[in-house]
């Protein structure tokens, strides 16, 4: 907006028009009010760099001759509408939003795990004996590690996907359902076997 | 000779037409005897409300039940029955009723659309919920302001770019098929801006990130054969936000009713960007061979 020529409506300025009083969201969006010099006679306009010494007692409000975009639906304390509530779950955006969310996990894990190594006071061989002293049932050893191998079997599968899209391919919806669902049928498996051995 | 023919065009095609016709009215007539009013088929539309005029409004849902007997298939025929029967002060944007404006885009049932070319869900048991376009600042009902949209879609400067020095009209420009077939696919954006406000990058980042709509119109002006600006055109997209919140979401691709491909378009600017791929020369100097 650095163009635009911004100016300075002080209310109240104006030998007491009714115009003074009255302003209300939508006599802003009036044509006058938007373009300041038809509206001359009734509202006094001066630059903003001369007008910031007298006004401190009336409220005064800047307006640009094209009011920034924020700032006007701000003014105008109008709602924003409802996105991520509403918005129906797609394959497009779940396989997106898994993708981070495993990628944050995997970072979060990984640099967890190896700054709490670091802090405890044992090693990792005493501390793996120490789980496989507990003797869990084979299902429960498995089940933690699927549930470990899986965001690294998808994240890493994904993100092959990630590179070939940089790349140029795979852009039509056909192809991008079927990577995705390919994504999501190869990164189950992966993280089978890995569970198994 | 002339009966045998009679008999032969009764006994085909044309006189299975004639019988069918004959007990079609048959029927109806008895139809309409004994059910002369038919039964109500009372959809519900559940819709997105704000009224800035109204003081302390807050944005709400409002259920219209509608009788899809009287009413036309598509969901902007619902809307306007609801407007001109029901409820006047309902508002939103509409204009060529045939997804060519791209002026009632908005979110029916989850997902971003034309509501001239979506057609009611006849399913009686379930209401359509119809919201404004996702992450946009509501003027009134399902009304978004698209002032942001359209200013960005200014900042690509979407028009021919020459150095020749000549005046619209002066020459003619070539462009050789190929060349013309790439803008295909491109050309045919509506800025409805279904795909931008479909986007979760979109919604977090609308002031710095220009959205899939807009960068596809930037792609289609940097690979014009004719234009020559390609270079200042990626200059200009070279910063952390204008392309790059683009993750490849996809939620653009599948949502756009003109079954256009925003992500590919963004994931061809990405391709230019990084130098991995060259825009290339003219098939055909604009200019005339000479």
């Amino acid at each position: 907006m650095a163009l635009l020529f911004r100016l300075s409506v002080r209310r109240g300025f104006s030998n007491g028009t009714a115009f003074s009083s009255s302003i209300t969201p939508s006599s802003l969006l009036q044509p006058q009010f938007l373009l300041p010099t038809l509206s001359a006679s009734k509202v006094s306009f001066t630059s903003s760099s001369s007008s910031s010494a007298s006004s401190s007692s009336t409220p005064s409000f800047t307006l640009s001759r094209k009011e920034d975009f924020w700032a006007k639906n701000r003014r105008l304390n109008r709602p924003v509408s409802p996105h991520l509530t509403i918005y129906k779950p797609q394959v497009t955006s779940l396989l997106s939003l898994s993708h981070r969310a495993t990628g944050l996990a995997l970072s979060a894990l990984i640099s967890g795990f190896s700054i709490g190594m670091l802090a405890v006071p044992g090693s990792y061989p005493h501390y793996l004996e120490l789980v496989q002293s507990l003797a869990f049932g084979p299902v429960i050893i498995f089940g933690a590690k699927f549930v470990l191998a899986l965001p690294f079997t998808y994240h890493l599968c994904n993100g092959v996907r990630h590179l070939v899209w940089d790349l140029g391919y795979g852009f039509t919806l056909r192809t991008l359902y079927q990577t995705g669902y390919a994504v999501v049928g190869i990164s189950l498996i992966l993280a089978v076997i890995a569970a198994a051995l | 000779m002339a009966s045998a023919g009679a008999a032969k065009l009764l006994s085909g095609n044309f006189g299975n037409v004639c019988r069918q016709l004959a007990v079609r009215s048959q029927s109806t007539a008895a139809a309409t005897a004994a059910q002369p009013v038919p039964e109500k088929r009372l959809k519900k539309f559940s819709i997105y409300r704000w009224d800035p005029e109204k003081q302390g409004d807050k944005p709400h849902m409002q259920t219209y039940e509608v009788d899809l007997n009287t009413c036309g298939p598509m969901i902007l025929d619902a809307l306007l029955k609801i407007k001109n029967e029901i409820d006047p002060s309902l508002t939103f944007r509409r204009s060529c009723r045939e997804g060519i404006c791209g002026s009632c885009s908005m979110n029916i049932g989850g997902v971003n659309t034309l509501a001239c070319i979506s057609k009611i869900d006849t399913n009686l048991n379930k209401a359509t919920k119809i919201y404004p376009l996702p992450h946009m600042y509501v003027i009134k009902d399902l009304v978004p302001d698209m002032n942001n949209f359209y200013e960005q879609y200014r900042s690509i400067q979407p028009w021919l770019q020459r150095d020749d020095g000549l005046k619209p009209g002066d020459q003619q420009y070539l462009q050789s098929v190929d060349d013309r077939k790439k803008l295909d696919g491109l050309y045919e954006c509506i800025l409805c801006a279904c795909c931008s406000t479909s986007c979760p990058s979109y919604w977090w980042n609308g002031d710095k990130y220009l959205g899939p709509a807009v960068l596809m119109q930037a792609y289609r002006w940097i690979i014009d054969s004719r234009d020559e600006m390609s270079e200042e055109r990626l200059k200009r997209l070279r910063d952390p936000f204008s392309v790059y919140r683009c993750h490849t979401i996809m939620n653009c691709t599948k949502t756009c009713p003109k079954g256009l491909n925003p992500g590919r378009a963004i994931a061809e600017v990405k391709k230019l960007l990084s130098g991995i791929a060259k825009k290339g020369e003219p098939g055909l100097n604009p200019m005339g061979a000479n």
